[in-house]
């Protein structure tokens, strides 16, 4: 073989795997596309075709208040002195016949201990946990006289997941609402979300809601006065990407019961399988997704019947990161979360006994979480150079720009177009106008930055980095 | 030979495009038509608030005499005056609710909103069973439980059963069961929220029911509706249900005498806080210091010791109630 000969099977080799990986680049972009549309379609039925939520519930429930679901408002919290008590007067006040609010001082090194014991007349008592999930050490339990449904428990810093379990077992009521402290819960939040409960046969396990964007919006004490916009464009992207995940994703996941994600803003779940499980994992970034994952694969290992739901209805609000620092903590902590729940449960991929689970559902997230965020990238890099390099036509280029930025834009105004007409909480037609104009500008840009925050993501669990990245949020706007 | 995309990709690639323009123009077009309706909506909000006082106050007008009502009736949809007899019905007592009863009778509205409603999908049947329940009046007690009886949703007779008891019309606590199919189904908080509405109206005959053999599921919904009948009678029944074997029938014995709250219960409830069943016991020991059954302190500072989290943790809590420490 002359050098000529090898120069030319290098170069043959070289273009054959930029072929390759152009062709793979546009096949995944294609199949995320697809998958997008099928949820749209099945959001769109499923909004189309469910009952919806009754007063009757709640008329009911207000004459025989014994019969709700007692619920344990968990509500683990670090460092937050200047809003604790707003977040805990807000919980305090919500609409629901029988719940206790069980707060987890995460080991704060500033006041919120003595801020909360102060504020609502807090003493020290002796109670006995339940179950003990957690890896720290409890420091205190502490009751208030004035308000018999809370309780307040004081550990060692040990994270999100670590406070959770602590106060799993403290918490003595059936179901389980699992919150941020920053979290602010719709008045009747517990009412919805425990509705699907009152008319299970025992298959229910958990059920997540949906939850919005509160930047902008007026909050005072701990409740949402007045839905507005916010005047950045950053927490208008987020707005749509939450109305994309949590109005089409997880609604069409629902509905073919392979919900995978319930937010740890808000989620209800049965005590008895968190306990079961042995409550949230401590070495991920990413609990939320892993604990409903945890949760399919135990189910079903036992061959249980169960169910995961999710409910349409705005539940909860949360404030969404105003800076880049802050967006690209959030969603490389996302992507993180995600590779590492694939890798602890690759045992259920493409295995039959996890049913859609195993079969469907964690394929989907491989293509969303791993392949979709370089293969975009190195898409927009490689299909131009593809063409320049004459291996394929400016056809080709124009589709795989049409495909990730044009489709997006179309899929995003979908998605708008659906809360429009079901839910209908954007504040008012010139909002929804500015909404949709976001869903135009997103695509050019933003969208790009993201999947480099991903890919970050992706680096630091190559780099088993566990250091929890803030979102770094700025506080609510006051009335 | 150079390797390429092959030609076919060209063809996919220009279908894609074709695909996606029209797909985004469509969405666009659709979500500019929304923002267009919105807009129309809230510049004509005040308009239509207008027009449903001016629909209340007709109807309010024709309710003492049977004439025809105003122009703003006639042009109003079904919905429209649906949506104002159920904002009325909230509002009325005494014999203004029999004339809104009668006006709902004279004007057909039950009529016209059960009117084919066996061909609707099973979501839109069950808002026409939510409407008719708002509506009220002997029509709309005819035609729910005409659903309760005959629809073969489950969702659907479940919904008539919920807006009967709204209204204070539910049927006979033999036909609920059959209606919900309760020998099979599994009992959910919503049907033991219907039994105990009709628990003051029925008790002779869940009295009865307890008696006849049945599911221990159903005996224990019959027990926890006792609970709410209002009737010292049933305490006899009450005692023989907490001597059941089935341990959700005893549960739900403790949480009717706790609801009750007679202290005659005390002498088969304080025995409880023996049970061989954990969950017996904790109610049990609950309803002792809700009760406030001081005669049971002794068997619930022994409770300290139980081997169930779960008990102590009830023990403990009615024991404070009670004044002592377990």
């Amino acid at each position: 073989m002359t050098s000529t000969d090898l120069f030319l099977l290098v170069q043959r080799v070289g273009v054959g795997a930029l072929v390759a990986m152009g062709t793979l680049c546009f096949l995944v972009v294609t199949l995320r596309n697809i998958m997008s549309v099928v949820q749209l379609v099945l959001a769109a039925i499923e909004f189309q075709t469910r009952i919806r939520p009754a007063a009757r519930s709640y008329e009911l429930w207000s004459r025989y208040a014994d019969l709700a679901p007692p619920v344990s408002v968990i509500a683990p919290c670090y460092n937050e002195e200047l809003s604790i008590a707003d977040s805990v007067r807000s919980l305090l006040s919500l609409q629901y016949p029988d719940f206790e609010v069980v707060l987890v001082n995460d080991g704060s090194s500033d006041a919120t201990l003595a801020r909360l014991i102060d504020e609502f007349d807090m003493r020290p008592v002796q109670r006995e946990q339940l179950v003990v999930l957690q890896k720290t050490r409890i420091l205190g339990v502490y009751v208030s006289d004035e308000h018999p449904n809370l309780l307040l428990v004081d550990k060692e810093n040990g994270r999100k997941a670590d406070a959770v379990n602590a106060g799993i077992g403290f918490s003595t009521a059936p179901l389980v609402c699992v919150i941020d402290a920053d979290s602010i819960i719709e008045p009747d939040g517990l009412l919805r979300g425990t509705e699907p409960f009152m008319a299970d046969d025992g298959s229910l396990v958990a059920v997540g809601g949906t939850i919005r964007i509160a930047n902008g919006s007026a909050v005072d004490g701990g409740h949402v006065r007045q839905i507005r916009l916010p005047a950045g464009w950053l927490p208008r992207y987020q707005i749509l990407e939450y109305l994309r995940a949590f109005l089409t994703a997880r609604i069409a996941n629902s509905r073919l019961n392979m919900l995978l994600l319930i937010s740890g803003a808000f989620g209800i779940f049965r005590r008895s399988v968190l306990v079961e499980i042995g409550g949230y994992r401590h070495d991920t970034v990413g609990e939320d997704l892993e604990i409903v994952t945890r949760i399919h694969r135990h189910m079903r290992e036992q061959k249980r019947p169960y169910r995961i739901g999710f409910i349409p209805d705005v539940v909860c609000w949360t404030e969404a990161p105003a800076d880049w620092k802050g967006l690209r903590n959030q969603r490389s902590r996302w992507e993180q979360g995600a590779l590492e729940t694939l890798v602890r449960h690759r045992k259920m991929l493409f295995n039959p006994r996890y049913g859609r689970i195993g079969m469907v559902a964690l394929p989907l997230v491989i293509i969303e979480d791993v392949l979709g965020p370089p293969c975009e990238l190195f898409g927009y890099l490689l299909v131009p150079i593809l063409y320049l390099l004459g291996l394929t036509s400016g056809t080709v280029v124009l589709a795989f720009f049409a495909i990730t930025v044009l489709f997006g834009t179309g899929i995003s105004l979908g998605t708008l177009a659906l809360e429009e007409l079901q839910l209908r909480r954007t504040p008012s037609a010139r909002d929804l106008l500015k909404v949709a104009f976001a869903a135009l500008i997103e695509n050019l840009g933003y969208r790009q930055i993201n999947l480099v925050f991903r890919i970050r993501g992706m680096w630091r669990f190559f780099r088993k980095d566990t250091v929890w990245a803030s979102a770094g949020r700025v506080g609510f706007s006051k009335l | 030979m150079m390797l390429r995309f092959p030609a076919v990709a060209d063809e996919l690639a220009g279908l894609a495009i074709q695909i996606v323009i029209w797909g985004s123009l469509a969405m666009s077009a659709l979500i500019l038509y929304l923002v267009i309706r919105r807009d129309r909506n809230e510049r004509q909000r005040s308009v239509q608030q207008v027009t449903a006082r001016t629909l209340t106050r007709e109807i309010m007008a024709a309710l003492p005499q049977a004439e025809d009502v105003g122009s703003a009736f006639a042009h109003a949809s079904v919905a429209e005056r649906v949506a104002a007899v159920s904002h009325l019905s909230r509002l009325l007592r005494g014999d203004d609710l029999d004339r809104l009863a009668a006006f709902v009778e004279r004007h057909e509205l039950v009529a016209r909103l059960t009117r084919r409603v066996a061909k609707r999908r099973l979501a839109r049947r069950v808002n026409i069973v939510r409407s008719v329940g708002s509506v009220g009046g002997p029509q709309a007690v005819t035609a729910l439980n005409e659903l309760l009886a005959n629809d073969p949703a489950a969702e659907v007779r479940l919904e008539a059963a919920a807006m009967l008891a709204r209204i204070d019309a539910l049927p006979s606590a033999r036909a609920l069961i059959e209606a919900l199919e309760l020998a099979h189904a599994t009992v959910t908080p919503l049907h033991r929220a219907l039994f105990r509405a009709l628990a003051p109206s029925s008790a002779t005959e869940l009295v009865e029911l307890l008696a006849e053999e049945q599911s221990p599921d159903v005996q224990a919904l019959v027990a926890d509706a006792l609970g709410s009948s209002e009737d010292y009678s049933v305490l006899r029944a009450l005692r023989s249900a907490a001597a059941s074997p089935a341990p959700q029938v005893r549960i739900a014995a403790i949480a009717a005498i706790s609801r009750l709250g007679h202290p005659g219960g005390a002498a088969w409830l304080i025995p409880l806080l023996e049970d061989d069943d954990e969950m017996v016991r904790a109610h049990a020991a609950r309803a002792c210091g809700s009760m406030g059954l001081r005669a049971a302190m002794p068997r619930l500072i022994a409770l300290a010791e139980d081997p169930s989290p779960w008990v102590r943790l009830r023990a403990s809590d009615a024991a404070e109630i009670l004044g002592g420490t377990a």
